[in-house]
């Protein structure tokens, strides 16, 4: 039920993607950490990309785009395919599209006085993305170790007032096994889980939000679309059932329509 | 540098500007005269003396020191005045720089064109070490090449020696020795966090915080 007022009380930030503000209720929690889990190719950089642009365009808040592989070059190039001006967006001041490895971030996080501090506080920046915390798991295979490294990476981006999204990587294209994340799950505020699933002999992508700390959500289980002006979401996947095991079947609900219908 | 928020940069068009004595003398109250004199004797230069033309600089030196002049200051003294104030100016600008958010990416884009013209260098030395066939400089040469065109297409990239090699797919210590001459000559700065070096494009603020 949608409290009447409710985004007042609640400081929420616009994601930039149509759609994914309604299922959260009005966008992310302000200074919060939030999880984009999902296959390669699912759409978690895109989501990334349009969360920081429409910060940096729309709604007066720089961002900082963190890569650790992916290279800058093509992100500018991804970007501009959908409208984006990367470049520009840095000459104003308003974007950093930062190329690092983890453990430069993190020294740099840790350090009062590295570059990265400053940039943070010159350009004011207030949204951050993470591409991905799956690379966290290079520095130790100590999962203790590991969930340390997590808390102190959100820890910091909380510190310094910005809202953070990290993705990480699912390496099963479909089905239910999901990657461990090594705690990053438990850590974070928000869950956002993006999925193949395979209707009608094609392959759709689809999106789902798990947890939202402190505030209501969508369950709907809903349709994704990569345009060429980037994400959008579409409707639920109606009369099916199944689908985060990539193989859905028709509800017996809808067995039931289509045998008396 | 014009972008998306100043468009068209009045600096740098004013750099451009070429004046003749006349419309110095035009724009400034001084005579053609005076102008002739104080250029002679080096207190304001011309862009081209044998034509007599004139910058942008010139002009504003010039009405610096009239207004000395008006004030009752002997020409010496105005000019001491005048260039006090200049340099005044310029130390304003660059602390404007540091605390301007804008300024830093500017300060980079600026750094770009050094990184091209330091790219062509490197394609020309790499073409001549192909005739004489000097295999480890040149294998350097290629390195450095790599190096900068990696810091043009990607001008935040900050991390360590060896991250950048696997970047490029390169050896290590051909990497690291690349990085090493590209320091030294100034085309990437070198930054300890902890225990780390890390290497970025040189950043003006951090040079003044060290």
């Amino acid at each position: 039920m949608r409290v009447e007022g409710w985004e007042k009380v609640v400081n929420f930030v616009k994601t930039g993607t149509s759609g994914l503000d309604d299922m959260l209720r009005g966008g992310f929690l302000r200074e919060s950490a939030v999880l984009v889990q999902g296959a390669p190719g699912t759409g978690k950089t895109t989501l990334g990309l349009q969360f920081i642009c429409s910060g940096a365009i729309q709604f007066g808040e720089p961002g900082l785009f963190i890569t650790f592989e992916e290279f800058p070059q093509q992100l500018y190039r991804d970007a501009g395919s959908f409208g984006w001006d990367l470049r520009s967006l840095e000459q104003a001041g308003k974007l950093r599209v930062m190329f690092t490895s983890p453990e430069t971030l993190l020294a740099e996080l840790e350090s009062p006085d590295s570059q990265l501090s400053d940039d943070i506080k010159r350009l004011r920046t207030k949204r951050v993305v993470v591409d991905s915390a799956s690379h966290f798991k290079e520095l130790t295979s100590d999962p203790i170790a590991l969930r340390h490294i997590f808390r102190s990476i959100i820890g910091a981006f909380k510190r310094e007032g910005m809202t953070a999204l990290y993705t990480a990587e699912d390496y099963h294209l479909l089905g239910l096994r999901q990657e461990e994340a090594h705690g990053l799950a438990f850590l974070v505020d928000t869950i956002v889980l993006l999925r193949y699933v395979e209707i009608e002999g094609g392959m759709r992508r689809a999106i789902l939000t798990l947890k939202v700390r402190g505030s209501d959500h969508d369950k709907d289980i809903r349709q994704l679309e990569i345009g060429p002006r980037g994400m959008h979401i579409q409707s639920r996947f109606k009369g099916h059932a199944g689908l985060l095991s990539g193989s859905p079947y028709r509800s017996i609900s809808q067995r039931a329509l289509e045998a008396f219908g | 540098m014009s972008n998306i928020v100043n468009p068209v940069d009045a600096g740098e068009l004013l750099r451009k500007v070429n004046l003749t004595v006349g419309q110095v003398a035009a724009m400034t109250g001084l005579s053609v005269r005076q102008i002739s004199y104080w250029t002679s004797k080096g207190i304001i230069s011309a862009t081209n003396p044998k034509k007599r033309i004139y910058g942008y600089a010139a002009v504003e030196k010039a009405l610096l020191i009239k207004r000395g002049l008006d004030d009752g200051l002997s020409l010496a003294e105005a000019v001491d005045e005048a260039e006090e104030r200049l340099r005044q100016r310029r130390e304003d600008h660059s602390q404007l720089g540091r605390l301007n958010h804008g300024s830093t990416a500017s300060y980079l884009m600026s750094r770009l064109g050094d990184l091209d013209k330091l790219a062509d260098k490197l394609r020309q030395q790499i073409q001549t070490l192909d005739h004489n066939g000097r295999d480890r400089e040149r294998r350097l040469a290629v390195t450095k090449l790599e190096v900068v065109d990696l810091l043009a297409q990607n001008p935040y990239t900050r991390d360590t020696a060896s991250r950048i090699a696997t970047r490029l797919g390169r050896a290590i210590d051909l990497v690291s020795m690349a990085l090493d001459e590209l320091a030294e000559e100034r085309a990437v700065e070198k930054v300890r966090q902890g225990d780390r070096i890390i290497c970025q494009l040189p950043t003006r603020d951090r040079r003044t915080h060290e």
